[in-house]
């Protein structure tokens, strides 16, 4: 069983209310997130198209984090989600340097890892994750990808657009409506 | 001034938000409970909610945002442990929740912030027999108590009443006469006037033109733009500057096949989002655009035909040609004839438009065949192309515009602004708040200067009224006033951030006698004051009603006590008025909580089989009335008190083809023109408008005679005046970049500059168009130096293909940050480069500025989110 994020690009606006509320939730401070969103440009002034785009962790299929964790602290819950146990952490960081999402995030202060666990506590209970429920434009979804693929439609991208590593390494549970323009190369992040 | 980082980390905000008293629960740092019966993997503990079985309050979110969206955090054990937006019903497109933004999100640390001033405050080498005002922004800060603080204000309104006069005192901002109760029932004060958000929206439209106020309320009901074959944006990136529903309504139009073009300098992230064809254009430019469009519109009719709607332009206008003069018209002269170049041999060809609105012709001739008659078109605009220099003539020509395609009051057609959240939804509200039942203290002192001169004013003591127009009758002649201001008071406005000619109001406010602020946090405003207050959030108060788009009305509760010492703005106006030997039971005659009440049991819905009649909508029972500890009379109602206030107030259920949906902006003056006609002279939309003419030309500002019909005006600052004589083929001049100030979504104007969340998730750049940039050697994220004759300051390069180049986009509303040494804004606010400029009509010039800019060769800027907090230690 897999589960993982859809995300509608077609959608999202790049407002970053998913990252703030994933902060709320998990109550990071500056300097970490758990999920962020860009917006790029592809092509030059005036022939220019635009696309946004949210990046958090994938719950990936071959989960490197997971696989490269040396004290076991990333474990796959029986749904699939991916989730780390800053319990067991020792804060060697090998899951945030061996994700090529560059999700697992070290914090300092506190000398151990972390990441998106997709919410799990609140999906039990019957939410969305904090980001899901709090996109505005309703861009963001997650649960399992056989459900996401019956609801969101079968042309869904697993990851292939230019802003992303390909998905042969680690096979993301991702599914992405992905505007066109997003498969072109080079894409120009906007940093406003 | 003593802004300290000392020990506090960017971490300062759950620390001390755990510290406050009132709310002293800290969250587990993850998601983790330790109980061994929880379910276990591998000997893991899952993930289970720690802020489960907490209460749900909901949360104003307050700002002028213009959106009123749901907000509710989870209280626990007194603390804030969650935030939330709506999901009180299920989510459609008919149905919509009332999701927030980004900004709502972070409310948290708006009100739990560890930089809220904590306790009243003096400037310590303030005293009433010497202010020393040259040490406003640079001193430090000393704690006094309430009682001290209050004494120290009266005695000095006082003083300066005695001594000048009530006209002394200054309060800036749009509503300003009627915002500080306490001055206007001490006598009133000098006020602003300033086009703010509006612009030329503001010059009296309805009794020239013919459209409303703002152009507000005259779009047609959301769910009719499915009815369209084309949304133009003009100037509008309602993705930012109506965060909330408003996307989400077009994001639907879009997936129906809907197609958009957006008119703008920078494609934005509603046009990316919306796939919109874009016409990237100079800011500033666009009265000559709209003029190269109607030229095209009628060459294209006369050529292909079907393009104007000749029995719209027939039936609903003047002043088209000259076979439709209206009758006050002095000169014999007409739209068409200026558009030919009768008067000024200057035909306002496609080519004559494009050379100065740099929008290339065969763009000006695509956009004139969409918006033809042939098409269904939604014309909507926000006011960034009306905030500048020479923009007097925008609303008549978006009209007109608007007219000669024929898109009014038909399904599918409507011409309208863009804003807030009424952006694509117009007509009555559904629902609709009451009153609080609260006195307006009139303000009599009648004095008003317009924003550009406020602070050269306090140093000149003269100016020129030219009306009010947020709290006024609007435009009037012009009249030559004097003043002699001598204190300044900042009560619900942030107008020295938010307002032109910053650097100079920094200077006016060292001049003054005294300065007062009621401030949440040291923004620009209690920075240069003598005495701060502490004034609470909304978070903080019994509770509200804030209306929102017309389905939805918000009710908001209270979610913690005052923080520290902080007082409501009805506490401290009190004790004001009431050391000022004033009554304050005049002006506030019952508590919060019982004008919370009046506007819940006044609130109404309109009734279940009409669209246009209403009904109570809150039932009240005695004991309710026993509970609240108010005073009311019980009524029936739809809901319960208990599920309105719980729900978070009220939304009409909606769907498509409901009899809310048939909704036309001027549908009565469409359907019958004489029997309902609009306010002008004519009774039509006045596309030649003597009255509009006469009004701009008595003004007086600058010497230009204006013209009845929308003529092209060359501003005193603009795209013309980057170049060195002001013409447009010639040499580029000191100051070659035209300057905007879009509105950014870190912030709700100034609101939120100050949230860590905020600074990190928006970093507040400055826009570069990259060849523009790498011209200059400068890469993405290059510290930037931005110049202007009136101010400098830094910025962190943003390198962007989506903007046109030329342009140079400073962020509006960030907090000023003046290096004392070198005087450079190291904040990044927009204001700090604007000066006084004013147009004849009156409009601040905020978006046509002109400026230069270099990579800067000082050290490199911080990110804002890494700066240090102002967290102010007090001596």
């Amino acid at each position: 069983m897999a589960v993982g994020f859809y995300v509608d690009m077609t959608r999202c606006i790049g407002c970053r209310a998913c990252q703030v509320a994933c902060k709320g939730k998990n109550r990071l401070e500056v300097g970490t997130v758990y999920r962020e969103a860009h917006t790029y440009t592809v092509g030059k002034y005036p022939d220019v198209d635009g696309y946004s785009y949210t990046f958090g962790c994938n719950h990936c299929e071959d989960a490197v984090c997971l696989n490269n964790c040396p004290v076991g602290a990333i474990y796959r819950a029986a749904d699939g989600t991916v989730i780390q146990d800053p319990d067991t952490c020792i804060g060697c960081r090998m899951c945030v340097m061996s994700c090529p999402y560059g999700q697992p995030k070290y914090d300092e202060a506190k000398g151990v890892s972390g990441k998106c666990d997709g919410c799990y506590g609140l999906r039990k209970d019957g939410s969305d994750p904090a980001c899901v429920a709090g996109c505005p434009n309703r861009a963001l979804d997650f649960g399992d990808l056989d459900e996401l693929r019956e609801k969101h439609g079968p042309d869904l991208d697993n990851g292939s657009i230019a802003v992303l590593p390909s998905p042969d390494h680690t096979h993301p549970s991702l599914l992405i409506k992905a505007k066109e323009a997003a498969f072109e190369k080079g894409p120009r992040r906007v940093n406003w | 001034m003593d802004i300290k980082p000392k020990n506090i980390s960017r971490r300062t905000f759950l620390g001390a938000s755990a510290a406050v008293a009132a709310c002293a629960v800290a969250l587990p740092a993850a998601s983790y409970a330790a109980e061994a019966s929880l379910e276990k993997v591998d000997g893991h503990v899952l993930p289970t909610d720690p802020a489960k079985d907490g209460t749900w309050v909901p949360a104003a979110c307050w700002h002028n945002c213009g959106g009123r969206c749901v907000n509710k955090v989870m209280v626990k054990d007194g603390a804030v442990v969650r935030q939330k937006t709506d999901d009180s019903h299920p989510d459609s497109f008919d149905y919509p929740q009332q999701r927030g933004c980004v900004r709502g999100k972070s409310q948290q640390q708006q009100c739990f912030g560890a930089d809220r001033i904590k306790y009243p405050m003096k400037r310590k080498s303030w005293s009433p027999e010497n202010p020393n005002g040259d040490k406003r922004g640079r001193d430090e800060w000393e704690r006094i108590s309430w009682d001290d603080a209050i004494k120290y204000v009266a005695d000095q309104f006082k003083t300066i009443k005695d001594k000048y006069g009530n006209q002394a005192f200054l309060i800036g901002s749009y509503g300003s006469r009627y915002a500080f109760a306490p001055l206007n029932a001490f006598g009133g004060h000098t006020s602003v006037a300033d086009t703010t958000s509006h612009g030329s929206y503001l010059l009296n439209t309805e009794p020239t033109i013919g459209i409303p106020k703002t152009d507000a309320g005259v779009a047609n009901d959301r769910t009719d733009m499915l009815n369209a074959d084309t949304i133009v944006f003009h100037a509008s990136n309602p993705a930012w500057s109506a965060a909330g529903l408003p996307s989400y309504n077009y994001i639907r139009a879009k997936e129906a096949g809907v197609k958009f073009i957006t008119i703008d300098p920078i494609y934005t992230v509603s046009a990316q989002v919306l796939d919109a064809h874009w016409i990237p254009i100079r800011t500033g430019t666009d009265t000559a655009f709209m003029l190269g469009v109607a030229s095209e519109m009628l060459r294209l009719d006369k050529e292909e035909g079907n393009i104007v709607d000749w029995d719209f332009l027939d039936k609903y206008t003047v002043g088209f040609d000259a076979d439709h003069k209206p009758a006050d018209l002095r000169d014999d002269v007409n739209f068409s004839d200026y558009l030919a170049g009768k008067y000024d041999n200057e035909p306002k060809t496609a080519a004559w438009a494009s050379k100065i609105c740099g929008v290339p012709a065969d763009e000006i001739t695509y956009f004139a065949r969409e918006i033809g008659k042939q098409n269904n078109v939604w014309m909507l605009h926000n006011f960034a192309a009306a905030r500048c220099n020479g923009s007097e003539n925008v609303p008549q020509l978006f009209m007109t515009l608007g007219a000669m395609g024929g898109h009014f009051g038909k399904p599918g057609n409507c011409t309208a602004n863009n804003y807030h959240a009424n952006a694509g939804n117009g007509g009555p509200a559904l629902v609709k708040a009451g009153k609080t039942g609260l006195p307006t203290v009139p303000n009599p002192i009648t004095g008003v200067i317009p924003g550009p001169q406020a602070w050269e004013a306090c140093f000149t003591g003269k100016y020129r009224n030219i009306g009010d127009w947020y709290t006024g009758a609007g435009s009037q002649a012009g009249v030559d006033e004097e003043c002699d201001i001598h204190c300044i008071v900042h009560d619900e406005n942030a107008y020295l951030q938010t307002g032109p000619n910053m650097k100079r109001g920094i200077e006016a406010h060292r001049k003054m006698d005294f300065v007062l602020s009621k401030a949440q946090f040291l923004n620009t405003q209690a920075l240069y004051s003598d005495i701060v207050l502490p004034v609470t959030t909304k978070w903080e108060v019994p509770g509200g009603l804030d209306a929102s788009n017309r389905e939805f009305l918000y009710c908001y509760s209270k979610v913690t006590d005052p923080l520290y010492e902080a007082k409501t703005d009805a506490e401290i106006n009190s004790l004001i008025l009431d050391a000022l030997g004033l009554d304050s039971s005049k002006v506030y005659p019952f508590s919060e909580k019982q004008a919370f009440f009046n506007q819940i049991a006044g609130t109404t819905v309109v009734k279940e089989d009409s669209a246009t009649e209403y009904e109570p909508l809150v039932a009240i029972t005695e004991q309710d009335i026993k509970d609240w500890g108010v005073e009311g009379t019980p009524q029936e109602g739809r809901i319960s008190l208990k599920e309105f206030v719980g729900n978070g107030g009220y939304q009409v259920e909606r769907k498509l083809g409901d009899r809310f949906s048939s909704y036309l902006g001027y549908a009565s003056f469409i359907s019958d023109p004489v029997a309902n006609p609009l306010k002008t002279p004519s009774g039509k939309f006045e596309i030649t408008s003597q009255s509009k003419a006469d009004l701009f030309n008595s003004v007086g500002l600058i010497d230009h005679e204006y013209q009845p019909y929308p003529e092209y005006i060359v501003p005193g600052i603009g795209y013309e005046t980057t170049f060195k004589d002001g013409d447009i083929d010639g040499e580029k001049g000191d100051y070659p970049y035209l300057m905007f100030n879009p509105h950014y979504f870190r912030r709700s104007h100034t609101v939120f500059d100050n949230c860590p969340w905020m600074r990190e998730a928006w970093p507040n750049p400055v826009f570069l168009n990259v060849d523009d940039a790498e011209e200059k050697g400068i890469a993405d994220g290059d510290t930037v130096r931005v110049w202007t004759k009136y101010g400098e300051g830094l910025r962190k390069a943003c390198l962007m293909e989506s903007l046109r180049p030329g342009e140079v986009g400073i962020p509006h509303g960030s907090w000023v940050n003046v290096d004392d040494k070198t005087g450079i804004d190291h904040g990044g606010a927009d204001n700090f480069l604007i000066g006084n400029d004013i147009s004849g009509g009156g409009v601040t010039s905020y978006n046509n500025n002109n400026c230069n800019f270099e990579k800067y060769n000082g050290q490199a800027l911080e990110n804002d989110c890494d700066m240090p907090p102002r967290i102010v230690e007090l001596a």
